[in-house]
């Protein structure tokens, strides 16, 4: 086992335990800050994917914005609200009965999909055999060239959509202030 | 054989870091998980420098930081958007190519911020940015008495007593001493019992 092999379980394993971790944790605070430790999980596996940009978006965006975010939405909002009783008091076996039906019916539909399936079959699977990135690809080079080129009008469209999204949560979180 | 690497140069570094992380991660989370714990409330009250905590610790914020988080998101993005354009706008190889890539780039990328930039104006108009300043009240002191009074009395010449460095005789009595044993200022400890169910 070479030592990127290593790399790659032992971050693969920390992003699913913390996973886990996180939406089985009663304390939200916990759950959040353990959120991070995934995001950063998350974002070493994608550099296995040789996907170093998304690697990088996922530390700017999702660590560096989203969970702040999220952590801000705790800062504001009230001890009492997140205390809630009734929810700790439903618990045993029949309350997570339906969560654990659909994620085993998922697990079984993701098995059977990946015994069934023969990559062979698919022509866009046998066309892209040879159009493979390689490590010394440098992909933020042709992300740049085909944002510039091919993908110009969605890429301006792009900055009309963060516009509305900036527009309309200012407006949601101000319309609160005013009442 | 040789080893081929499947990382790219830059991959690996961004390895390293990540992975130091998750160290630092997993040995705070392993003295948690091996250490000793048996809460009291009083070792659960706040620490407050020998006082006793009052109050809750978990304060309401101003939920003017949520809309200024807001915005950063949203320029977050954008600067996710600036970042691949950086690397090709001004290259020479691709302005050879074609003389005019250098200026559709700039102006693309300068429509994308102004876009942009509407929103910041648009945020920057309606206040979302203001800060709750603290408000200044100079004081206002209510009363009858007009200035001239104190002008007068500013005016007003007074004399100073006579000063003498002999002590002037006065009888004075004596204190007649105590009987109690002088008690000394000292520090005396006293420990809070936990409250009793």
């Amino acid at each position: 086992m070479t030592i990127e092999q290593l790399a790659f379980y032992v971050i693969s394993a920390t992003a699913l335990l913390s996973a886990l971790l996180v939406v089985s944790l009663k304390n939200f605070v916990r759950s959040i800050f353990l959120f991070f430790l995934t995001l950063f999980s998350m974002a070493g596996l994608f550099v296995f994917a040789l996907a170093d940009f998304v690697a990088v978006t996922q530390l700017v965006i999702y660590v560096g914005g989203v969970l702040v975010l999220m952590i801000f939405a705790f800062l504001l909002s009230n001890r009492e609200l997140l205390n809630n009783p009734e929810a700790s008091e439903q618990s045993g076996f029949l309350h997570y009965l339906p969560g654990i039906t659909v994620s085993v019916v998922f697990l079984g539909v993701l098995l059977m999909v990946l015994l069934k399936l023969d990559p062979g079959e698919f022509q866009w699977i046998q066309q892209s055999k040879e159009n493979t990135l390689k490590p010394t690809d440098n992909t933020i080079h042709y992300l740049g060239i085909n944002i510039m080129t091919r993908y110009l009008l969605p890429f301006e469209v792009v900055s009309v959509l963060l516009l509305m999204a900036l527009i309309g949560a200012a407006h949601l979180a101000r319309k609160e202030k005013e009442q | 054989m040789e080893q081929v690497s499947q990382l790219t140069e830059f991959g690996k570094i961004f390895l390293f870091l990540i992975i130091g992380i998750l160290l630092v991660s997993a040995t705070l989370f392993l003295s948690r998980s091996l250490s000793i714990r048996r809460p009291t409330p009083l070792k659960l009250s706040s620490y407050e420098c020998g006082e006793e905590p009052s109050g809750n610790s978990w304060l309401q914020f101003n939920s003017r930081f949520y809309v200024i988080a807001l915005v950063f998101l949203l320029f977050d993005v954008e600067l996710i958007f600036i970042f691949p354009w950086t690397t090709v706008f001004g290259q020479k190889i691709l302005i050879n190519a074609d003389p005019m890539w250098g200026w559709l780039t700039l102006i693309e990328m300068f429509v994308f911020v102004g876009i942009l930039l509407i929103g910041l104006v648009y945020v920057w108009r309606k206040g979302d940015l203001d800060w709750i300043r603290p408000e200044q009240k100079l004081p206002v002191a209510e009363s009858n008495i007009p200035l001239s009074v104190y002008d007068k009395i500013n005016a007003e010449v007074y004399t100073v007593k006579p000063f003498f460095a002999e002590r002037p005789q006065v009888q004075v009595e004596s204190i007649a001493p105590a009987n109690s044993p002088v008690s000394k200022p000292a520090f005396k400890p006293t420990f809070r019992k936990p409250p009793q169910a």
